[in-house]
Order: structure tokens, then C-alpha cells, then sequence
């Protein structure tokens, strides 16, 4: 096995000067993400170092419960992020979109780990972090996506929800084309990535493994099984979020409520 | 039988109406009336229970309207929307969102006949055509539901005397339906049993 080349702290500050590109790029045509930009930047490089360091800790330990609690704060923050990006308020959807993130990765680290991997120990931090971290960042996004869109929808398209509800002959079907359509949105470029990865996309957690040392053949093999657990993951959690949500956005009257949207 | 009594509806900066009484028999057609912006469409959100009124009761065929029975009372009911500007591109857009079935479509089919707007269903974008040709093919989705109360927020407004005349021929030769209404066209109030000023 070959050694793997390490990157030096300068070597690293220098990947940082091609960020200059897309900033110009931003000034150039007057686009107001710069300062989004920086500090996302700055939010990664301190994120990622802090948890290069808590992850040797955690490595060294392995402890069950400390596995779980650092998975379940990945959890709470991809639900705070959820919510505050999709412009809702956080009354009504914390607890549905949580329990959406424990259900989506109890079901998919039960079966990936325990059933396919079939490790003797599921919480071993080395597969249950990185494995629940992966499926929780595409759900994140996914579910950002399809959240905008059923809530978005349902508030600019109420009369439609309204007529159906009237004319349709129950809740559920006046909900039906919201909810195809928010599914729809969010899994649709997951699916695009799926079909093309490997001719215009080689997966980060792939090139990682061979940049580590393992065989392409290995990489690959997780690679699929990683997509595998993503993709499930990304629709578990869309679809639960929404059927759980809806629980909450609605009163008894099947109203929509007003105070949904952060003003 | 629908029976409102001492409705009280308003909005911060507007009173729809105070004590507002009023009843509709079985198989009367009535027309709420009153001019633009008074509030005759959120009156009939109000028998739907998209609306709730600061005070007051209604009832609809005996059952008090409120959380437990609005799934009952809203099965007794089709609508159809003021302009129908819903996000809906075809007739068979329709026939999927409200899931009709065999016997539902086949219906549709006659009352699009009835209406004068045949032609415009199947696939056909509602790109294609008018606003009143619209209302016509969504109020003929609704009249295929076949349900005994039909609510109509102006449902002449985009239309001309001929189509008019249409939609009086497809109504009237339903039997026994409940109509509450909202317009200020002569024509309709014309047709209507009573009128109701709001």
C-alpha cells in the first residue's frame, strides 16, 4: 500500500487563493454572496479542524453513547439548518423534522451496519459517524429543497389545496400533488447525480478512500453502498418530515396556519 | 337545509358583517349580493370552514359546523373558485387531482358538452383558452362530483350571455341541488330563487 501524501498547512492556505475566482466572479456580476461566502469559508475550515480533533477522541474511545450523542447533535444541527433555510418557523417543525433524522438513520445504520457491513460493533465510531454524517449531509440538502417547495407551494397555490379539499373527498388527496411535487424536487437531483456518478462526478468519500490507500474495487464498493444508504436515507427523511409536518401546519380545520413562514 | 345565524365576520380593517342571519332550503338557489370587496367570497369560505367568524353559528343539513364535523360538511360540497385561477393546465390535470373515477369522468364528459366546452378537454392547455372557457371546464369538474351543495363565487363573471344561458340549462336540469352563489350580475340574480344583500 502506497503512503499517502500528506498536505502541508502552506499547501493548504494556497488551495484557498483559487477561491479568488468565484469572488471576482461575484463582484464582477454584483451577486451579494460574497460576505455569505467568507463566512461559510471561515464556518468549514473551523468546523472541519474541530472536528479533526474531537474525531481522534472519539476514534480513541468508541463509546456507544458517545457515538450516538455526536450523531444526534448532527441530527439537531441538520434540523436547526433545515428549518431556519426553508424559512419556517422553529415551533412547529423541530420536533417532526427531529424525529424524522432518528428514524431515517435508525433504520438505514441498523441495515447498512448490522445487515450488510454486518459489523459485530454498529456503533464503531470509523463506520457509524462518517456513514451517518454522509446520509444526514445529502438529507440535509435534499430535504432543504423539497421543505422550501411543499410549504412554498402550498402558501402561493392555497386556493388549489382549498378546492381540493372542497371538491376532493379527503385531506390526504388535497395534499397528494403538493407532496409529489415536493418529493419530486428534492430527490430529483439526487437521482441526477446518481445516474452520472462515475462519468462526470467521482464521489468525495471514493477519491478519499483511494487517496487513503484502499483498492479502487474496495472504494467502490463502499461507494455503492454509500449511495445506497443516501439515497434511502435522503427519502425516508423527506418523506417523513413532510407526513410528520403536516401534523403541525395544519389546524383542526385543515387550514393552513398562518405563522408557518419566519416574517 | 343551511342555516347561518348571527354571523359575525371581520377582517382588522374591515367588518364583512355583524348578526348576520340567514337560511337556504334544500334544493333553493340563493345569491349572496353585494358590491365588490364587501366580503360575499369570504362568506362562502365561511360555510366551508376555511373561514372562521368571531361569533356565530352554522349549521348545515342539522350538523353544527366545527372541527368534527367539517371532513361530513365539506363532503356535502363542491365549489368553484372566483376566476378560477387555479395552477391546473388541463382537463385531465383535473380528472387527476381530484381523482375521479369511471363513472365521475364519463359525466364530466356530458357536463363539458352541456357547457359549450367540449372541444377544450382532454389534453388540451389551458394556455389555449379563455378564463370563462376555464371556469366552465373546472365548474363541470365540480358537477361531476355530484354532491348536493354547490357553491359558486361568481360564477358568471367571465362570461357572455350565451354561455350564461348554458350554464342556466346544465344547472336547472339538475335535480334537487342546494345553490349559494355570489355575484352582481342581474342576469344571475335573475336566475337565482333569492337574493341575499350583504
Amino acid at each position: 500500500m502506497k503512503e499517502i501524501v500528506d498536505i502541508g498547512i502552506e499547501s493548504l492556505a494556497l488551495g484557498f487563493l483559487l477561491m479568488i475566482i468565484p469572488i471576482v466572479g461575484f463582484i464582477y456580476f454584483q451577486v451579494k454572496i460574497v460576505k455569505e461566502t467568507l463566512i461559510a469559508l471561515f464556518r468549514m475550515v473551523i468546523q472541519l479542524s474541530l472536528i479533526a480533533f474531537y474525531l481522534e477522541y472519539i476514534f480513541e474511545w468508541n463509546n456507544a453513547w458517545v457515538n450516538v450523542a455526536w450523531v444526534s447533535v448532527m441530527i439537531l444541527v441538520g434540523t436547526f439548518t433545515t428549518i431556519k433555510r426553508a424559512g419556517l418557523t422553529y415551533r412547529f417543525f423541530i420536533l417532526p423534522f427531529a424525529i424524522s433524522g432518528f428514524i431515517s438513520i435508525l433504520i438505514l445504520d441498523a441495515f447498512f451496519l448490522g445487515f450488510v457491513i454486518r459489523l459485530d460493533y454498529v456503533f464503531d465510531a470509523r463506520y457509524f459517524i462518517p456513514i451517518s454524517g454522509m446520509v444526514l449531509g445529502n438529507a440535509l440538502n435534499h430535504n432543504i429543497v423539497g421543505i422550501s417547495n411543499y410549504f412554498n407551494r402550498l402558501s402561493k397555490e392555497q386556493e388549489l389545496y382549498y378546492f381540493l379539499l372542497i371538491n376532493g373527498n379527503s385531506r390526504k388527496n388535497s395534499l397528494a400533488p403538493f407532496i409529489r411535487s415536493a418529493i419530486k424536487s428534492g430527490l430529483n437531483p439526487l437521482i441526477a447525480s446518481m445516474s452520472v456518478i462515475g462519468l462526470i462526478s467521482l464521489p468525495g468519500m471514493m477519491t478519499g478512500q483511494i487517496l487513503g490507500g484502499s483498492s479502487p474495487v474496495v472504494a467502490i464498493k463502499y461507494q455503492i453502498l454509500i449511495m445506497l444508504a443516501i439515497f434511502v436515507g435522503c427519502s425516508i427523511n423527506l418523506m417523513l418530515s413532510i407526513l410528520l409536518a403536516n401534523r403541525f401546519a395544519f389546524d383542526s380545520f385543515g387550514r393552513i396556519k398562518s405563522n408557518l413562514f419566519k416574517k | 337545509m343551511i342555516k347561518c345565524e348571527n354571523i359575525n365576520l371581520s377582517f382588522p380593517k374591515q367588518i364583512v358583517c355583524e348578526n348576520f342571519s340567514f337560511e337556504v332550503a334544500t334544493g333553493e338557489s340563493v345569491c349572496i349580493s353585494g358590491p365588490s370587496g364587501k366580503g360575499k367570497s369570504s362568506l362562502l369560505k365561511v360555510l366551508m370552514g376555511f373561514m372562521i367568524p368571531q361569533s356565530g353559528k352554522i349549521q348545515v343539513d342539522g350538523l353544527d359546523l366545527n372541527s368534527d364535523t367539517i371532513a361530513t360538511i365539506r363532503n356535502k360540497m363542491i365549489w368553484l373558485p372566483q376566476n378560477s385561477n387555479l395552477p391546473v393546465d388541463s382537463a385531465d390535470e383535473l380528472v387527476v387531482l381530484l381523482q375521479m373515477k369511471e363513472e365521475q369522468i364519463r359525466k364530466f364528459n356530458q357536463f363539458l358538452e352541456q357547457l359549450g366546452v367540449k372541444e377544450y378537454g382532454g389534453d388540451r392547455s389551458f394556455n389555449e383558452i379563455s378564463g370563462g372557457q376555464k371556469q366552465r371546464i373546472v365548474l363541470a369538474a365540480c358537477l361531476s362530483l355530484d354532491k348536493p351543495i354547490i357553491l359558486l363565487d361568481e360564477p358568471v363573471s367571465a362570461l357572455d350571455d350565451y354561455s350564461i344561458d348554458l350554464l342556466f340549462a346544465t344547472l336547472g336540469s339538475l335535480p334537487n341541488k342546494t345553490i349559494v352563489s355570489t355575484s352582481h350580475n342581474k342576469k344571475w340574480l335573475d336566475f337565482c330563487d333569492r337574493t341575499i344583500e350583504l
